[in-house]
């Protein structure tokens, strides 16, 4: 199985006035064609600059330290600006968390998509683009395509703004499509209509997703495999099933425990104690042993390997070395 | 080191301490301490200030160096190019030029930092009553700064100039009619922004009074956009009270401002060039760095670019 | 439940806003509910419902325009003595969404803590204000060390703990909760749920809890009311209320969830909701959930519905539901 996208031992570094912020540290992962991958992580936890850094997006002041991301046998990380930015409109597109911002206030909608598949059909005829346009509004459910194409995005809905961003971003059935918390900003039924929507998409363009969020209802909804970060590192990574019901690493445990479910009545909702590391002085060892249950000394003093739990499933967490098992029941056993 | 290199006698748990899981490692710094940290790291705004310390000493105490007072004349030394007797050469009167720019430097100063102060004073206290109150008062507050901005700055100054004695003073007076417009509007903006923040609502909701309120909330979180604004101010001044002076309705000889000395040696430009030269120079070192330096203090006492 | 005390009630409540030549913005039209002494009251609606405006309308922070709120008996918008109000603004107290904007960031963390000490004169020397502050800061899981910072340099997790212990110093009766975790991870999210939990116990608090994320407020709640557009939809206790859902929006909102349970999330039906909500400025009269609802009738488009108890404890505002099918 040949994958579309490998990120290796990918490392960013963003320079700040009072020191580099070690933002994302030996994260690998690849994407397979066709699957959903959703990387969930809190604020800080480097998800989103590890997307910025496969898009080379990364601020001015950010940069890969090291890593390799391939796609299709070519490396990233290595092309000019100028071929990046084509990859990034025809095999890479991008949804933002915040519709309002991403479309532009001044253009028509039509418009705004219409110069996207200008971009990357110039041999398009103005009506063939139209129509092409018309097509991408019908494609994202919005009633009255026509009408549609001629409004502004003030006239819209925050719902069906972020539809007419998906619409810009499938434009030109890119192979790979990230989703920076695309349901963040909305309501919780404008957010179901949302994802019903890029499922039902992704069915008919055949696009890998990859969806960044903090939300694990929406990982559950939508999401193939899940990596879920910490600190700036990948701590546990596997199908859908292997996170949500063979979880590994404490923290993922934690965060699954720290989200009341709405069918049980009587739970008691178990939270993760303190806040999250500093990433301008990480620690040496593992980054969540400071808030973790189950600390051993080997975690504040060495940094977890991966152990796979099976084919798909991996965590990073000294719990699942042999040696911790042997030591004794105050491990793993009673997570 | 690998993994089978860990010891086993690590595989124990250990105790967290879990003081240390709230503790921020960052320093502990104050506003200003990190508002100084953001603009030290700017090399063109220390530059700017640097230079214009410089400026300001040798404004205020190169006269005091030189041979010569600035309206001392001497008809056997007119138009002498630079020396080392008379640095910046002399003028048509055989003025030594080094003192004149210097005085002059130190008026067009003066002029600006009044100016700016009485900007300051007025245009913060307008703003500050014009969004506190709200309602008709800023409506009527707004009315009169709007009919202030639709009348020409210049026509208001000319018509000063004519029937008040030209000087200082009235120069001061002229530039701060107007000028303090644009501070009252900022600081009128930058009140009404805090006014709807949640931690003004918070206090209204404990029973902060208005007076508490008003000291303790929305004055300290104004100082940025204040000190900033005077900081354009300032080169603004200079910049309007050369104009003057050079239109031939400023200061009166043989007071030297900075606009005076330019108009001087604009009349005599192809036959001793230094005359506009140097007076020039001194005019745009201090504007450009008012200007840098002022840029640089807003990226630096902007809370939101604190990480 | 007869024995349990009112604390606050709320009577035909209305808050409007002018927003332009005869353009209305009825944030708050008609609400009424009330909230017993102890318990933690739930609201929840999607943004825009009016729910932070009521919250805000309750505690005074705005006017009412119609109707009236008692807390403890007393009219808070009516005519009281200077005294009295300010007593009243001790008792009630609030907790607030942004842990970034809800801080002043040029005051310490101890001068913050201590406005609510000053305001009502609590503390009798410098030393007694600086020991409450430690306290109070111990009480929310925070340090001595950290009176002496700035709100900069905190996670929005303690920002926010930081907010309701400059709330509590003041030793409300009752606490509005506005939003106070839709900002925060959800690994803090919990931390800070379970403190409002723990200080409810310890100090007998009662809260209006704000909040668009329906788990959370089920899981904090005793009773939840669902907003939308400005009017109570539905009312009941939390239990019934998410076991048992009448009003077709609330319905719909509980179907939109997405459980953190990929089987359960993949197999359920959802009931489907058409389009957003419409603007709210300028409403006909009528049930103002009609344009999305999937079972609108004539009569949902011809006039609003009233407030039923179709069970005890539980109201409903549909017209589908003055026929006894529920």
């Amino acid at each position: 199985m040949s994958s579309l996208l490998e990120v290796e031992n990918l490392n960013v570094h963003i320079k700040t006035q009072l020191g580099i912020v070690k933002a994302v540290r030996g994260v690998s992962f690849s994407l397979q064609k066709g699957e959903t991958l959703a990387i969930v992580g809190e604020s800080g936890s480097g998800k989103s600059i590890t997307v910025k850094g496969i898009m080379g997006l990364l601020p001015n002041n950010g940069k890969i330290a090291e890593g390799t991301v391939f796609m299709e046998g070519k490396e990233l990380s290595k092309l000019p600006e100028r071929e990046m930015q084509k990859i990034r409109g025809e095999d890479i597109s991008m949804i933002f968390q915040d519709p309002m911002t991403s479309l532009n206030p001044t253009m028509t909608v039509g418009k705004q998509i219409m110069e996207v598949l200008h971009e990357h059909h110039p041999e398009f005829s103005k009506e063939t683009l139209k129509e092409k346009a018309i097509e991408q509004i019908r494609l994202v459910g919005l009633s009255n395509p026509e009408t549609r194409f001629g409004q502004y995005p003030h006239q819209l809905s925050g719902g069906m703004r972020q539809r007419v961003i998906i619409a810009i971003a499938l434009a030109c059935n890119p192979k790979i499509l990230i989703a920076d918390e695309p349901t963040t900003a909305l309501d919780v039924t404008i957010q179901a209509q949302i994802l019903d929507l890029m499922k039902e998409l992704q069915g008919k363009i055949d696009t890998s997703i990859i969806l960044i969020t903090h939300n694990l209802g929406v990982v559950a909804n939508i999401a193939d495999r899940v990596a879920v970060m910490y600190g700036g590192k990948l701590v546990e990574t596997g199908n859908l099933r292997d996170v949500f019901y063979q979880t590994a690493h404490p923290y993922t445990k934690g965060l699954l425990a720290s989200i009341p479910k709405l069918h049980e009545h009587n739970q008691q909702l178990f939270s993760i104690p303190g806040t999250p590391p500093d990433l301008m002085d990480p620690p040496k060892g593992c980054p969540f042993a400071a808030r973790c249950p189950h600390t051993m000394k080997v975690c504040e003093a060495y940094m977890p390997e991966y152990t796979c739990l099976s084919e798909t499933h991996k965590a990073a967490c000294w719990l699942l070395d042999e040696r911790a098992k042997e030591q004794g029941k105050d491990g793993a056993d009673n997570a | 080191m690998t993994k089978t290199e860990i010891p086993q006698e690590l595989f124990v748990k250990a105790e967290v301490d879990k003081e240390a899981r709230e503790h921020i490692a960052r320093p502990n710094l104050t506003a200003f301490q990190d508002g100084w940290l953001r603009l030290k790291k700017n090399k063109a705004a220390v530059c700017s200030l640097f230079i214009l310390i410089i400026v300001i000493l040798l404004a205020l105490f190169g006269p005091v160096f030189a041979k010569h007072t600035f309206f001392d004349t001497d008809y056997s030394q007119i138009y002498k190019s630079p020396s080392a007797a008379y640095p910046f050469g002399t003028d048509q009167f055989g003025r030594d030029q080094w003192a004149r720019i210097w005085q002059g430097t130190r008026i067009s100063l003066l002029i600006a930092f009044t100016a700016a102060f009485i900007d300051l004073f007025i245009g913060v206290t307008f703003g500050a009553v014009s969004a506190l109150f709200g309602g008709k008062v800023d409506a009527v507050m707004q009315r009169i700064i709007e009919v202030l901005v639709g009348v020409p700055q210049l026509i208001i100054v000319i018509l000063l100039m004519m029937v008040m004695p030209a000087g200082i003073w009235t120069i001061v007076l002229a530039l701060s009619i107007t000028g303090w417009v644009n501070m009252a509007r900022l600081v009128r903006a930058q009140i009404l922004k805090l006014k709807s923040q949640e931690f003004v609502l918070a206090a209204r909701v404990l029973g902060t009074s208005n007076r508490e309120i008003i000291l303790k909330h929305l004055i300290p979180n104004t100082v940025g956009v204040i000190v900033i604004n005077a900081m354009f101010d300032i080169p603004s001044a200079i910049f309007t009270e050369a104009f003057l002076s050079f239109i031939g309705i400023g200061l009166a000889e043989p007071n030297a401002s900075l606009g005076v000395l330019i108009n001087n040696g604009y009349h005599v430009l192809q036959n001793f060039p230094y005359l506009l030269i140097f007076p020039a120079l001194v005019i745009i070192l201090i504007m450009v760095c008012f200007s840098i330096l002022g840029d640089g203090l807003r990226d630096a006492l902007d809370p939101r670019m604190r990480q | 439940m007869p024995e349990e005390k009112v604390i606050l009630q709320v009577k035909n409540l209305k808050r409007y806003f002018n927003v332009g030549k005869n353009q209305t913005l009825k944030a708050v039209d008609d609400v009424s509910f009330s909230i017993y002494r102890g318990e933690t009251f739930g609201l929840v609606g999607e943004s825009g419902c009016g729910k932070s405006t009521l919250g805000r309308t309750i505690i005074r922070l705005y006017g009412a325009t119609g109707g009236s709120v008692r807390f403890d008996g007393a009219d808070v918008h009516g005519k009281m003595s200077a005294a009295q109000s300010h007593e009243l603004s001790r008792r009630m107290q609030m907790i607030f969404q942004d842990p970034y904007a809800s801080l002043n960031p040029r005051m310490k963390v101890m001068d913050i803590i201590a406005e609510g000490i000053d305001a009502h004169h609590l503390a009798k020397s410098a030393q007694e204000r600086a020991q409450m502050v430690v306290d109070l800061l111990e009480v929310v899981g925070l340090q001595e060390e950290h009176a002496n910072r700035f709100p900069h340099e905190f996670s929005g997790g303690q920002r926010q703990r930081i907010g309701i212990a400059r709330a509590l110093a003041v030793n409300p009766d009752f606490v509005i909760a506005d939003e106070p975790i839709s900002a925060l991870d959800v690994s803090i999210q919990a931390q800070v749920i379970n403190l409002l939990k723990k200080l409810q116990e310890e100090r007998k608090l009662t809260y209006l809890f704000i909040a668009h994320d329906l788990s959370m407020v089920k899981y904090i709640s005793d009773r939840v009311g669902v907003m939308y557009l400005g009017s109570m939809a539905e009312l009941a206790e939390s239990r019934e209320l998410f076991d048992n859902p009448l009003h077709p929006y609330t319905q719909a909102l509980l179907s939109a969830i997405p459980l953190p349970d990929p089987d359960l999330e993949q197999s359920r039906s959802r009931v489907p909701l058409q389009g957003s909500i419409p603007s709210p400025i300028n409403l006909p009269e009528c049930c103002h959930f009609c344009s999305r609802c999937p079972k609108a009738t004539e009569q949902c488009r011809k006039e609003a519905p009233k407030m039923v108890e179709v069970k005890p404890g539980h109201f409903v505002a549909c017209h589908l539901m003055k026929s006894p099918q529920a």
